[in-house]
């Protein structure tokens, strides 16, 4: 068994997600995310936010990526060479966010309104937009993986951070933080319209672009994945949120609800990275002529 | 980094001959490759490249050990080899002594190397009831070739040393290409597709070749000879034959040609489910673009029609001319040093000896210098055996010998089992002794192989772990002590006497690792020489070549060819086939294992870990079996599961079951040799008249879903 | 001067030397195989089996020299495309972004060693010396570069020198690989491919393989043969005496 058919079919790439790939998705994911929040928070002028975003890029988002690497201690070699590729760009992307972020955190604090504070909230603007697009540029690029293969990617990959970013600014509002509440909500409500909107086009172009994409979504679908999908990306991630997000317009919610709401939409963005990473395939090696 | 060197040896890993270069530093192998200035050009396969991991194996035998709980219960003491000596010598002796030496048995399996020896110490002892697997692989061939060439070999001339290669290739129920066993044949023949013409391919299955040959045959398992009868038909019946060498050189051509009449194309497609122009197709490519050769299978060897099979098949040749000549098949001539076989022939086998022989009233083409396998068995379970006291060496007959719940109750009753191999597996489970072997990389000893026309040094590369001991070292200390009048100070002066004919001394060869009589020195046409017979002629009464055999008129069996539906088929047993509609073949080999070898050793095991049956898509749809599902096959001696593969290539309404294979990761004493070994399957009461061969590739079975097996 | 090979399909009976040859090239760790053996049939009317013979392709265009973010892995002078194992930091971009799936990342599971918690043969030790394998950096086929330098230098030609010869090349029984440079017109891999209508895996990726397959019929050498080549073979192994 172990030859014949191997690469015949449809493989999926299992290194970025299986076993101490998770590590990978976790990530992927909290980039997106922590990238999303500052960005929200810049818009809402949060310091809670800010604060939060760099904690999950800087201790989540660069921890796991860490931890991914089989070699860690040469991770200095990553970050000395920008010119080769998305994945040495995305780290020294993390790094000046951390940096830049830092500065910008204690200059809001000390400074607020200083020349330099905007300058530093400007440049961690660009670098958490940054973290939140990279990783799906290095999908995109993936030339073995037609899945991946759209200009569609990254752009659904940020969209989900902000998405993400709105939630959590809605959470940090209920929690007495010093957002908008209505207009984090108003936020979340649009990006989620828009977020579904995007994976709907994103599926329906994959659909078309290769019989291997074609099994990505088959897979996705129905196929060992589409719990995840059904579940985790369309009931958590757009269903219930949206539910709980446009039943908020028309009258009073418990904030538990909206916190879970906030909580499902966390998932559906995990669920969401998880099946792009998990169902990513690679044509087969030597196809069989039909 | 300490002492480097490399060694020149010669593989057996299968049954070997590709030359070796093992590099050592410190006593340790750590580099393997082939020997490029040797016949095979410096390439290796799978198996014999990982023989770093078989020398290295943690489960090798070290010791000798004797049985201390019940037969088969698997509690072993370590013992010296005196005492295992001194056991061996009582026992066989008391045997001896009691019943007669021909209640003892040697059995062999079919690698390692040790023909010579087991043959010698069993006549050297007084008995013939030698067991092989060779009534199932090569022995008929050898007998029937013997019926043309005297000492019964007849080999594809792939090497041009005539001045032509073949044109015509037929790859008979073959692969040589991967069959496993002959690796150094392989890589001639696979050179030799450079220059053929024509490949037909004769096989229920598709193989790689068959997808890109002339032409391909996808026969009906064991309905071979009437294939061949048809393609002999045609190549009579329209003049096709080669006038010269029939009216000069062959006897009873007319007879062949009446007996010939009732196969035509059309009754063997009926018979073969092949279409008749296919037929035709074949047989005059093979009559018209000469010269040709046959590449004969075993799994032609394991029906039990087999000795008219071959028999057609050898008439094929005949009647096209294609014997002796350069390019078609030939009987190749030893190099100086003589016939192998000479060792152990220079004691005859006595009267006595051969009434002894077990199953030589039945089978008297097989049962002549061998005993028959099942025969032996049959006797141990009915209480009359006429072996008491069996020593094994390599061979696990309790998984290659048919129906094993059989072979594994007859076992049990033998009064005393010795068993030497290189790792505890299901025959050395049952033995009262066990003996550890060495490997091919760690003795000094003299490899011939099948085409005779060489022999090859296997120069020890390093020493055997802790007290194993080459297999010719067993049989000379056991043959000291039983019959010392035939055995040697040590295995150097054996050596030598085996080189003594081509004045050599064992120090020479093991220096030139390869002594042959190739190109210009081989000798074609030799029945136009004196060769055989002075004036010329063939070594058979007639002095022709014989289509129409006085020999096998004298033993009782028919001299012409004919067919014979096997025991088990649709058509002989069309009621059985209601319960068990599919045709089963056990002979599904991988090019990594040899026989039940190997599937202890990480790298080879790694290729592919569960057996593996094969099956049409269709034929799995309509049991309900998919792809990579384990799946029972049953027949009606048992049941086993293998793991199902969907292969378009294979015939419909077949099954192809993967061939001797047992886990050797399995607990003691069996290994799992229940679970997935085919011959759980097959039947010992149907056997070829002339050999015995019972039928492993054409069986009815049928298969169904198992639960998965983890 | 670009290394490349030819695998004829119509040579390749399955037998998995390759495979093994390569481990003991280079010393493989049990739970990796540079090489790969993709078997296939085609079914249908006219049904083809095929082994695909496959290991790194040595791409001109290579995605995983693109991607890699630490210049571990690059591109040689002589087409070769070389992972150094000091620099990896094992990111496995470059495992995902390979389309032909050549790369495979060494974690501690694939070295257990070829017995797992029994012993580690002498063999494995002996090549823990020679053959640095790191556990989290990634490998493949590296067309037997050390054999090619090693050759070369003696001023042995790849594919014509079995000292400089990949050891795939040098053990395949059907000499279903062939080697050689794919710069010069006369090398035998150029001569095959352009008779043999070479073709590439996925020539869609525009990533350039420097292995080519080959396919084709068995027989139709239509004249008798006569040639030297046995008798050549013969002289070359010095016997007959
Ligand atoms: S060694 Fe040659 S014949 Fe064997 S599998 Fe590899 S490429 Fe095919
Ligand atoms: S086959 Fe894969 S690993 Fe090899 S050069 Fe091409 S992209 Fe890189
Ligand atoms: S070229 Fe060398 S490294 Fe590549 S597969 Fe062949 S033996 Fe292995």
């Amino acid at each position: 068994m172990e030859t014949h058919q191997w690469m015949i079919n449809y493989t999926r790439q299992t290194e970025w997600i299986d076993r101490r790939g998770i590590f990978l998705w976790i990530a992927f994911y909290t980039g997106g995310l922590g990238g999303g929040l500052y960005l929200v928070s810049l818009y809402f002028n949060s310091l809670w936010g800010m604060l939060i975003s760099w904690l999950i890029i800087a201790v989540i988002k660069g921890g796991t990526h860490l931890a991914y690497l089989g070699k860690p201690t040469r991770f200095w070699r990553i970050v000395t060479r920008p010119q080769t590729s998305w994945l040495a760009r995305g780290f020294i992307f993390v790094m000046l966010f951390v940096i830049f972020g830092a500065i910008q955190l204690v200059l809001t604090y000390w400074q607020p309104g200083s020349a330099a504070e905007i300058v530093f909230k400007a440049l961690g603007g660009i670098m958490a937009f940054a973290v939140a697009l990279y990783t799906g540029i290095i999908l995109k690029n993936m030339k073995g993986v037609p899945f991946w293969n759209s200009a569609l990617l990254p752009i659904l990959f940020v969209l989900c951070g902000i998405l993400g970013g709105f939630g959590l600014s809605v959470a940090i509002a209920l929690a007495g933080g010093d957002v908008n509440l209505s207009a984090a909500e108003m936020g979340s409500r649009i990006l989620l319209v828009a977020n579904a909107l995007v994976i709907i086009i994103y599926l329906l172009q994959a659909d078309h672009r290769e019989t291997v994409g074609r099994q990505s979504v088959i897979e996705q679908l129905r196929g060992h994945s589409a719990p995840i999908f059904w579940i985790g990306i369309v009931a958590l991630g757009i269903v219930i949120p949206l539910t709980i997000a446009f039943t908020s317009l028309y009258t009073e919610i418990a904030s538990g609800l909206i916190i879970f709401g906030v909580a499902c939409e966390i998932i559906g963005g995990l669920a969401l990275r998880y099946n792009v990473l998990k169902v990513g395939a690679y044509k087969p090696l030597v196809a069989k002529p039909q | 980094m300490g002492e480097r060197k490399i060694i020149k040896t010669t593989c057996k890993s299968c049954h070997g001959g590709c030359g070796v270069l093992a590099t050592v530093e410190d006593g340790v192998i750590v580099h393997i490759e082939g020997n490029p200035e040797s016949p095979t050009s410096g390439t290796m396969c799978s198996k014999g490249l990982s023989s770093i991991q078989h020398v290295n194996h943690p489960d090798r035998l070290l010791y000798p050990q004797k049985r201390v709980g019940e037969r088969g219960e698997g509690k072993w003491q370590r013992i010296s080899w005196n005492e295992a000596l001194d056991t061996i010598e009582q026992k066989m002796k008391e045997s001896i002594a009691k019943h007669g030496a021909t209640s003892i048995a040697v059995s062999q399996g079919t690698g390692r190397g040790y023909n010579e020896y087991t043959h010698r110490f069993a006549r050297s002892i007084g008995t013939a009831n030698i067991i092989t697997p060779g009534y199932i692989c090569h022995s008929p061939r050898l007998g029937l070739y013997g019926l043309v060439t005297g000492y019964g070999r007849l080999y594809c001339d792939y090497h041009g040393w005539g001045g032509e290669f073949p044109m015509t290739q037929i790859s008979w129920a073959k692969q040589l290409e991967i069959s496993s066993a002959d690796g150094e044949m392989a890589v001639w023949f696979l050179n030799s597709l450079k220059h053929v013409k024509n490949l037909i391919v004769i096989d229920p299955r598709e193989t790689a070749l068959s997808s890109r040959a002339t032409l391909w045959l996808q026969i009906r398992p064991g309905t071979d000879a009437a294939l061949a009868m048809a393609m002999i038909n045609v190549i009579i019946n329209e003049g096709l034959i080669d006038k010269e060498f029939v009216e000069k050189w062959t006897y009873g051509f007319d007879k062949l040609r009446e007996r010939v009449q009732e196969y035509t194309p059309e009754r063997a497609a009926e018979i073969t489910w092949l279409k008749a122009e296919d037929i035709v197709k074949a047989a005059r490519l093979f009559a018209i673009d000469t010269p040709g050769c046959i590449q004969i299978g075993s799994s032609l060897e394991r029906q039990a029609n087999c000795g008219q099979t071959l028999r057609a098949i050898i008439c094929l040749l005949g009647v096209t001319g294609n014997i002796e000549r350069p390019g078609s098949m030939i009987s190749w001539v030893p190099p100086d040093t003589g016939q192998r076989e000479d060792f152990f022939t220079e004691i005859p086998i006595t009267d006595e000896m051969r009434k002894g022989i077990v199953g030589s009233d039945k089978y008297k083409m097989g049962a002549a210098r061998t005993a028959h396998s099942d025969s032996v068995i049959k006797q141990l379970l009915n209480g009359d055996s006429v072996v008491k006291v069996w020593f094994s060496v390599g061979g696990q007959q309790i998984l290659h010998l048919a129906n094993t719940k059989e072979v594994m109750q007859a076992l049990k009753n033998l009064e005393f089992l010795i068993h030497a191999d290189q790792f505890m597996g299901p025959m050395a489970e049952i033995a009262d002794i066990v003996l550890p072997a060495a490997h091919w990389l760690e003795i000094d000893d003299i490899f011939d192989m099948h085409p005779r026309f060489m022999i090859e040094a296997h120069n020890r590369v390093v020493d055997p772990p802790g007290e194993a001991w080459q297999d010719s070292k067993i049989f000379n200390e056991i043959g000291k002590r039983i019959a010392p009048k035939y055995w040697f100070e040590n295995v150097e002066k054996m050596l030598d006497y085996q080189l003594k004919k081509g004045n050599m001394t064992w120090k020479d060869f093991s220096k030139k690792v390869i002594h042959a009589r190739m190109g210009k020195d081989q000798i074609y046409y030799k029945y136009k020489t004196d060769f055989w017979r002075k004036g010329g002629g063939f070594p058979t009464p007639s002095g022709k070549m014989e289509l129409y055999s006085t020999v096998l008129e004298n033993l009782g069996y028919d001299p012409l060819p004919y067919f014979q539906e096997p025991g088990e088929s649709p058509v002989s047993t069309p009621e059985l086939a209601k319960e068990y509609p599919l045709i089963l073949s056990t002979g599904y080999r991988q090019p990594f294992y040899f026989l039940s070898q190997y599937r202890n050793i990480p790298w080879l095991r790694s290729f592919q870990k569960d057996p593996v049956m094969q099956i049409h898509p269709d034929t799995a749809k309509e049991y309900g079996i998919e792809d990579g599902d384990w799946a029972w096959i049953e027949s009606p001696r048992g049941k086993i599961k293998q793991k199902a593969r969907l292969f378009p290539g294979i015939l419909k309404g077949m099954v192809m079951a993967t061939a001797n294979c047992f886990y050797p990761e399995m607990p003691a004493p069996l290994h799992g040799l229940l679970k997935s070994n085919p011959n759980v399957l097959t039947n010992n009461n149907h056997c070829d008249p002339m050999y015995g061969s019972p039928d492993l590739t054409c069986l009815l079975c049928k298969v169904y879903k198992a639960e998965d097996d983890k | 001067m670009r290394w490349g090979m030819v695998v004829d399909l119509s040579k390749c009976v399955r037998c998995y030397a390759c495979l093994a040859a390569c481990r003991i090239e280079h010393f493989l760790p049990m739970g990796i195989n540079w090489p790969k053996l993709v078997a296939m049939d085609t079914g249908g009317d006219d049904p083809t089996v095929s082994t695909y013979s496959v290991r790194c392709n040595q791409c001109k265009d290579a995605p995983c020299v693109e991607v890699c973010p630490t210049g571990a892995t690059q591109q040689r002078e002589d087409g070769i495309v070389s992972i150094d194992q000091d620099k990896c930091v094992g990111c496995r971009y470059c495992v995902v972004a390979c389309p032909y799936q050549n790369r495979t990342f060494l974690s501690k599971d694939k070295d257990q060693g070829f017995f797992p918690g029994i012993i580690q043969t002498d063999f494995e030790k002996a090549g823990k010396k020679l053959y640095k394998h790191q556990v989290g950096t990634t490998e493949k086929c590296n067309f037997c570069a050390e054999r090619i330098d090693a050759g070369t230098a003696k001023g042995l030609k790849p594919g014509v020198d079995r000292e400089a010869t990949p050891a795939c090349v040098n053990t395949c029984p059907a000499r279903a690989l062939t080697f050689g440079d794919l710069d010069d017109p006369n090398s035998e891999v150029s001569r095959l491919i352009s008779e043999k209508k070479g073709f590439q895996l996925h020539p869609e990726y525009n990533t350039d393989p420097s292995v080519y397959f080959i396919d084709g019929k068995i027989g139709q050498s239509d004249e008798k043969k006569v040639d030297d080549e046995p008798q050549k073979e013969l002289k070359a192994i010095g016997v007959g005496d």
